[in-house]
């Protein structure tokens, strides 16, 4: 059976899962102190995991009251191999929607995001890995 | 893409999800009151999402102090299908393997877990639902 480990570095089996199309849980806590998780389109820069949020969202409101954030990325090739990541989130305008841009190219293929003409529309939310933790089968 | 909040009930259009050979993604609060997650295998029995967690793991002991758990389930083909499922987690044991061998049946065709318990139980987690978020 598979089993648990701490690890320092992202290990080399998850390269494709973090450069693919693949999706990012992403686990908050609520005003109440309850969990909350879903999957968002990512970039992984080689440090930080980034995603954005609507503007003034609850998940933004969340992760702004309490960055404290959790993040797995699992291997849909295997049903045994996953990382989480735990650390704290930062969250900054999506300046000229830059990393909107840089998803809609890797998950859509195309140059521009096609969801909004506003500028101010996302927020990134950046998260600074603090404990990694990997499955491997 | 839109996202829905259907009460307590899983829309007819994602009840696939739960049967697939695709892993849920389960967020608890650890000690500290940070988030974390982590994914199992699972089942759907009666309404409830059934899991097991490993008598050491953390996840069991955030479950013991606070019952509160999100299951996210995507779809495996899809990026941008899935469904969140807000509840409260009762914590039993696995008497006998039989949530066990109810996951070896979904994920590996097997009638029976291929492998020994190391441990002297095996709780078994099972999730009353109490809100339903989903996204196609």
């Amino acid at each position: 059976m598979a089993s648990l480990k701490v690890v320092t570095t992202i290990p080399d089996t998850f390269a494709s899962a973090l450069a693919g199309r693949s999706l990012l849980t992403v686990a908050t806590t609520a005003a109440d102190g309850a969990p909350q998780s879903s999957p968002v389109w990512f970039i992984w820069d080689g440090e930080t995991f980034k995603f954005v949020v609507d503007n003034g969202g609850k998940k933004a409101r969340d992760i702004q009251r309490d960055p404290r954030i959790s993040v797995s990325l699992f291997d849909l090739n295997s049903p045994i191999n996953y990382i989480e990541v735990r650390g704290k989130a930062t969250v900054a305008i999506d300046r000229d929607n830059a990393i909107a841009d840089q998803l809609a190219r890797k998950y859509l293929s195309i140059e521009r995001q096609p969801w909004t003409t506003a500028e101010d529309a996302f927020l990134v939310v950046t998260v600074h890995p603090e404990r990694t933790i990997v499955q491997v089968e | 893409m839109a996202v829905r909040q259907s009460g307590s009930t899983i829309p007819d259009e994602f009840t696939d999800l739960l049967t697939a050979k695709t892993v849920a993604i389960i967020a608890t609060i650890g000690p500290s009151g940070a988030p974390q997650a982590s994914p199992v295998w699972f089942v759907w029995e009666d309404g409830r999402i059934r899991f097991r967690v490993s008598s050491t793991y953390q996840k069991y002991k955030n479950l013991q102090r606070d019952q509160r758990l999100s299951v996210t389930i995507v779809d495996p083909a899809r990026t941008d299908r899935y469904i969140e499922l807000r509840g409260v987690a009762t914590v039993g044991v696995d008497h006998n393997d039989e949530l066990g061998n109810a996951l070896a049946r979904k994920y590996l065709d097997l009638d029976k877990l291929p492998w020994e318990n190391r441990h002297e139980f095996t709780p078994a987690i099972s999730v009353s639902i109490e809100r339903v978020i989903s996204m196609t």
